[in-house]
């Protein structure tokens, strides 16, 4: 298998937010041009005044014009770039997509089609896993015999996971308690699995009650390199979406850490995977299983970059470009521990639910191993259309405490007004003595409720703010100083 | 201005002992008050909760700007009417701020026999609509009254100021450009019903408030037309098919809110520019002015110690110092506001009602407000003063009371007896506004001088018709009839039938004098002319 | 009548008064001397019974954004008219609000149809779910004020029926 080599000179971004401007950031580094497309409701997003050209794309709704991808390869050839980084979400783990891009004579800056398709098909990537004498979690697939579906389920015992076969990011999952329940939730992830991706099939799972979420960064060039960039661990979660992610994970010992990392390799290596990937694994009691491979860049790739100073874009860019990786295994090295909070708009007093506002300040924390990676600006609407992350805050320091300790500070320096986000809960988060010992899950939240719970406001802080909003609210003013100084002297004297 | 020199000894016996006296006197009008305001029977309290109406006092303090003053006028009025069973005369009126705007308020207290008006309710209103006038103060009306109190009609109905003027003088308000608001809060009867159509302003309260000439019984009576309440003259026929209100409320406290928005839309009222300065808290303690009332009201006291714990800084410029001397004229300044004082120190002489008179038009001519302080036992009588023309210089003072277009404020400190009350700005003379003090006594000479005249009276009568009196039936003759004399001479009787515009706490004279004042200012005030003074 | 604030769904009545130069604040039984000294850009200091307080503001209509100690805070401000009008009158019952963002998955009714309760008018996706808005009586559709594909906030109207006459 001989990759051609190729090179370009523009890169357009087929993504918008945070990611797009990170890509971009590394794009220019790199001294190439960095195109974007957008939607209209993006045209005064940083990411899109950051790139060097842009291309408004539209559709039905916004989501839909960035998973138009005939639209993007147009977008390309108008904007003369020859590669597309995809980012993450959207059209990143589309196979189709990327044949076309390829078909257009494009750079798809991401694995093969192939590679895409046998991981991002969760039933295939299992028994690929299996095949291989990787370790899988005991399941049911749907496809393998779908009328005896309901009973290979059951029979797996409670609690089980549903997941949708094609699925991703948590979307369409479902966890059942009751057997009796198993029909309808079901009907119901079937319902979601089609609508999301276009494909209705599903397995189930064994679901380990308290599992760590561990995952490992892996890149492979066309030059059959496979490198391990260490472990993340993301078991802090909310509806199985990643709220805060480290590296190094404080539940691994050093010899779980290179065995779970070389497995993580060797998977990528017998898929003859390229580009950047993370493998993830559901770990228990010092056993782990293959739980996924994500065939993209991941989110939380900065808590990587922070320990082990590699710039992942970078080395995307160089695999897709035909080079050879720029470091081998032993070159990587991980130092100190970094922490990545996920800023959302939500409210988790209310059940995370999301919430829109217009950006009316935004100051971003500054100091030593402080990196805020940020998509939106001041004066921008966040909007239910998209996802509602706004940004993340990464963090490194020389131990986990130090990285801790920074965090809260740098959450405590974020200035975000005008929408409500997660902020103030991810430091009650990170404060948790649960948390601060290491001693976290992926149920973690859902057994420490009173995380999510808004605390009590303390009176002198109400006071403090109702100070503020009443000297700054006119008509309250105006009722001070309409009373006539008399009166207002006199006080609420009454004979 | 220079600071009084105070010669009160507050460590004496004397000064402890009328302390003592008058702090109870305080509190025994503190705690009448309290009764007036907040006992109820329960039956009363337990409908207007069924009702979902709020006690009258919490309507005004929502009404209120928070954190400011309120001047309730005449609580007790009627508290010795009635056998007392109709507190506060069953309204409760007083100015304070609403959305910024100094108003007078006119509230109908639905816990006291359903908010009927008794005849001396009827006195009140018309009483708090004419301050609305005297002094351009918008009204805030609200309303929930059942009506006029039918056995007690001939008393409230057909003379000139009885039930009829509170809409004559409705409509003279709104002549003179002075807007009213009312909140229906719940029935408007009969005449009650031109409280609201009278008023600029009507917010009324779906469910509760309602606006007819005749309800449901009397209609049916009528006509035989059977109509509920609502149907009849609720929130939705006035305020969309009759257009006699204007805003419809969902409740109480939206009703108010209402009002509230409608007051902060009203011109802010450009004030007479009267001399005004910083103020300044008297120089000496007001509480001390417990320990400068004598015990006695035959007992005479300087008033200047009066003064000095009443006006800013206890600062006073007194006028003709060393001429009639029983009549202390000079200004001060209360709350910043620039007044002229009258204050009596003794019985009224040739020279001091000659020194009022002038004083008087001192003011009236350099449009300074005055203030009468009065402790008042009369002109002096006999040979040589009705020879010095001690009448005709009583008639100076009146002509010159009666005749001032600045606006008049009268505090009766003490005694308050003969024609000494018109010389001084009585009730008569048309005050802006009167208020006493617990301890004063009204009335036309004192009480122990009339008792013995009246009781002689009987006496005589008696023995003109052959029974002779021995020394104990004597007495027993005498004192009921100063029993009775003492009752009718009180404060309280004279606040009860609405002499007055209140009982105050002497520490409050201070606070009531400067929100008063403030009243006034909101009238112009008409160029100085007067009758003829006998020279 | 005190101004009404809300935070975090709670409801604060307070009241400002000038006190000088300066402002009293009073809330429940207590009152603080208070000011506001803004500086560029949104930042300012906040002068709360003597002591200073570093904050960033902004303003959006009646609500008051504001970082201090660390967290961001939203004040709302309700006009006292809103904020006593009451619910039970003709308007809030019949129209059916968004219980949170989110967007618009299928309208399933049209102006004109008659619905019964139970029946779902709208799906909305929000946090990655769906979720039916089912009719909460019996009656006919007045207005639906979403498309599909449409996003929309909080609160947001979604449809309306049209008034019953209630019983008396």
């Amino acid at each position: 298998m001989t990759a051609p080599i190729h090179a370009f000179r523009t890169v357009l971004v087929a993504n918008r937010g945070e990611i797009a401007l990170r890509i971009l950031r590394t794009v220019k580094a790199l001294g190439l041009e960095g195109a974007i497309v957008h939607h209209a409701i993006d045209r005064d997003s940083p990411a899109v005044r950051a790139a060097d050209k842009a291309h408004e794309i539209g559709g039905a709704s916004p989501i839909a014009a960035y998973l138009d991808g005939a639209q993007i390869i147009a977008a390309a050839r108008a904007l003369g770039a020859q590669a597309i980084h995809p980012g993450y979400g959207f059209l990143s783990e589309n196979a189709g997509f990327v044949r076309q891009v390829a078909q257009a004579g494009l750079i798809f800056v991401g694995p093969s089609p192939d590679a895409i398709e046998l991981m991002g098909d969760k039933v295939r990537a299992r028994a690929f896993a299996t095949k291989h004498g990787f370790p899988v979690a005991p399941s049911a697939i749907e496809d393998d015999a779908p009328r005896t579906f309901l009973e290979r389920a059951r029979a797996l015992g409670f609690p089980l996971l549903i997941k949708p076969a094609a699925g991703g990011g948590g979307k369409g999952m479902r966890i059942v308690r009751d057997a009796a329940a198993l029909e309808e939730e079901i009907a119901r992830a079937r319902s979601e699995g089609e609508r999301y991706f276009g494909d209705g099939r599903l397995y189930v799972e064994r679901y380990v009650e308290n599992p760590r979420h561990i995952e490992v960064q892996i890149l492979g060039d066309a030059h059959g390199n496979v490198v391990h960039l260490f472990e993340r661990e993301c078991s802090v979660q909310r509806r199985f979406q990643k709220i805060i992610e480290e590296s190094p994970s404080p539940a691994l010992t050093p010899h779980e850490r290179a065995e779970i990392a070389t497995t993580a390799r060797n998977i990528a290596k017998a898929a003859g995977y390229t580009n950047a990937g993370t493998v993830e694994f559901i770990y228990s009691s010092g056993k782990f299983y293959f739980l996924e491979m994500n065939t993209r860049l991941q989110v939380e790739h900065p808590v990587t970059e922070m320990v082990t100073g590699i710039d992942l874009v970078a080395e995307q860019l160089r695999i897709a470009a035909g080079a050879r990786l720029s470091v081998s295994q032993s070159d990587i090295i991980s130092s100190g521990h970094a922490i990545e909070a996920r800023i959302y708009a939500e409210s988790p007093g209310r059940g995370f639910a999301p919430t829109t506002g217009r950006v009316l300040e935004l100051r971003a924390p500054r100091g030593e191993g402080v990196r805020f990676d940020c998509g939106i600006a001041k004066g921008q609407h966040v909007t239910a259309a998209f996802d509602p992350m706004l940004a993340k805050l990464i963090v490194h320091g020389t131990d986990r405490e130090q990285a801790c300790a920074r965090l809260d500070s740098a959450l405590r320096e974020l200035v975000l007004l005008g929408c409500e986000t997660n902020a103030g809960f991810l430091r009650r988060v990170i404060r948790h003595p649960a948390f601060a010992a290491g001693e976290v899950h992926t149920g973690f939240l859902d057994a420490h409720p009173e995380i999510a719970a808004e605390p009590p406001l303390p009176r002198e802080l109400a006071d403090k703010l109702l100070a503020a909003a009443a000297l700054s609210t006119r008509a309250v003013r105006d009722a001070a100083d309409a009373v006539p100084a008399l009166h207002a002297a006199m006080g609420a004297w009454r004979n | 201005m220079r600071r009084i020199e105070s010669r009160l000894n507050t460590r004496s016996e004397e000064f402890c002992s009328r302390a003592q006296h008058n702090r109870r006197l305080a509190a025994d009008l503190k705690e009448l008050q309290r009764r007036t305001r907040d006992e109820r029977p329960q039956r009363d309290v337990d409908r207007l909760r069924r009702q979902s109406k709020k006690p009258v006092r919490e309507r005004i303090a929502l009404l209120l700007d928070p954190g400011t003053p309120f001047l309730e006028l005449s609580t007790l009025a009627a508290n010795m009417a009635y056998d007392g069973e109709v507190p506060g005369a069953g309204i409760v009126s007083g100015i304070g701020i609403v959305s910024g705007r100094e108003v007078i308020i006119h509230a109908d207290d639905a816990s006291v026999k359903g908010g009927a008006w008794y005849p001396l309710s009827v006195k009140k209103i018309v009483r708090t609509l004419d301050i609305a006038i005297e002094n351009r103060l918008p009204v805030v009306h609200l309303c929930d009254s059942a009506g006029g109190f039918l056995p007690a009609q001939a008393d409230l109905f057909a003379d000139r100021y009885l039930a009829g003027r509170i809409f004559r003088n409705q409509a003279i308000l709104s002549k003179l450009g002075v807007p009213q608001v009312a909140i229906v809060l719940g029935h408007c009867t009969a005449g009650g019903a031109y409280v609201p159509a009278l008023s600029e302003y009507s917010v009324i309260v779906k469910g509760t408030g309602a606006i007819f000439l005749g309800g449901p019984p009397l209609v049916k009576a009528a006509t035989g037309e059977e109509v509920t309440v609502d149907d009849l003259g609720g929130a939705r026929v006035h305020t969309s098919i009759s257009g006699t209100a204007d805003y419809p409320a969902d409740n109480e406290d939206h009703a108010i809110a209402i009002a509230r928005e409608i007051v902060g839309q009203l011109r802010q009222a450009e004030k007479w520019p009267l001399d005004w300065a910083t103020p300044e808290a008297p120089y000496y303690d007001p509480n001390e002015l417990y320990g400068v009332i004598p015990t006695d009201i035959k007992q005479q006291f300087d008033m200047r110690e009066v003064i000095a714990r009443t006006v800013d800084g206890s600062r006073f410029h007194e006028y003709q110092p060393a001429y009639g001397a029983t009549l202390i004229c000079g200004f001060a300044r209360v709350w910043g506001y620039k007044v002229g004082i009258l204050a009596n120190n003794g019985v009224i002489f040739n020279d001091s009602a000659l020194k009022g008179a002038h004083f008087m038009q001192l003011c009236d001519q350099t449009r300074v407000p005055m203030l009468f302080l009065q402790n008042i036992t009369g002109y002096m009588v006999g040979r040589e003063y009705e020879h010095r023309g001690i009448t005709k210089d009583g008639a100076k003072m009146i002509m010159a009371v009666s005749g001032a277009e600045v606006p008049k404020i009268t505090v009766i400190c003490n005694g308050s007896f003969g024609a000494g009350n018109y010389g001084m700005s009585g009730r008569a003379f048309d005050p802006r506004f009167l208020f006493m003090w617990p301890q004063s006594q009204i009335s036309v000479m004192g009480g122990e001088q009339a008792a013995n005249v009246l009781a002689d009276i009987k006496v005589r009568q008696l023995a003109r018709s052959g029974q002779t009196l021995s020394a104990a039936e004597i007495v027993g003759i005498r004192e009921p009839i100063q029993e009775e004399y003492r009752r009718l001479s009180s404060a309280y009787y004279s606040t009860s039938q609405l002499w007055d515009d209140g009982i105050l706490d002497p520490v409050d004279t201070r606070n009531a004098l400067g929100m008063a004042i403030s009243a006034t200012l909101n009238a112009p005030i008409g160029q100085p002319h007067y009758g003829v003074f006998r020279m | 009548m005190r101004h009404s604030f809300t935070i975090a769904d709670r409801d604060h009545a307070v009241w400002l008064a000038r006190a000088g130069a300066a402002y009293r604040l009073h809330v429940g039984g207590r009152s603080m001397s208070v000011s506001l000294e803004p500086a560029a850009d949104g930042a300012g200091v906040l002068q709360f019974d003597g002591a200073r307080h570093d904050v960033v503001m902004a303003r959006d209509g009646d609500v008051t954004h504001l970082h201090i100690d660390g967290e961001a805070f939203a004040v709302r401000y309700t006009d006292p008219v809103r904020r006593h009008a009451g619910s039970s009158a003709d308007a809030a019952e019949d129209v059916a609000l968004a219980p949170m963002p989110g967007t618009v998955v299928a309208v399933n009714v049209q102006p004109g149809e008659r619905v019964a309760a139970g029946q779902t008018l709208v799906v909305i996706e929000s946090m990655k779910l769906e979720t039916s808005i089912k009719a909460w009586r019996e009656g006919s559709v007045a207005a639906v004020h979403v498309a599909k594909g449409d996003p929309f906030e909080r609160s947001a109207p979604l449809v309306t029926l049209a008034p019953e006459a209630r019983a008396r």
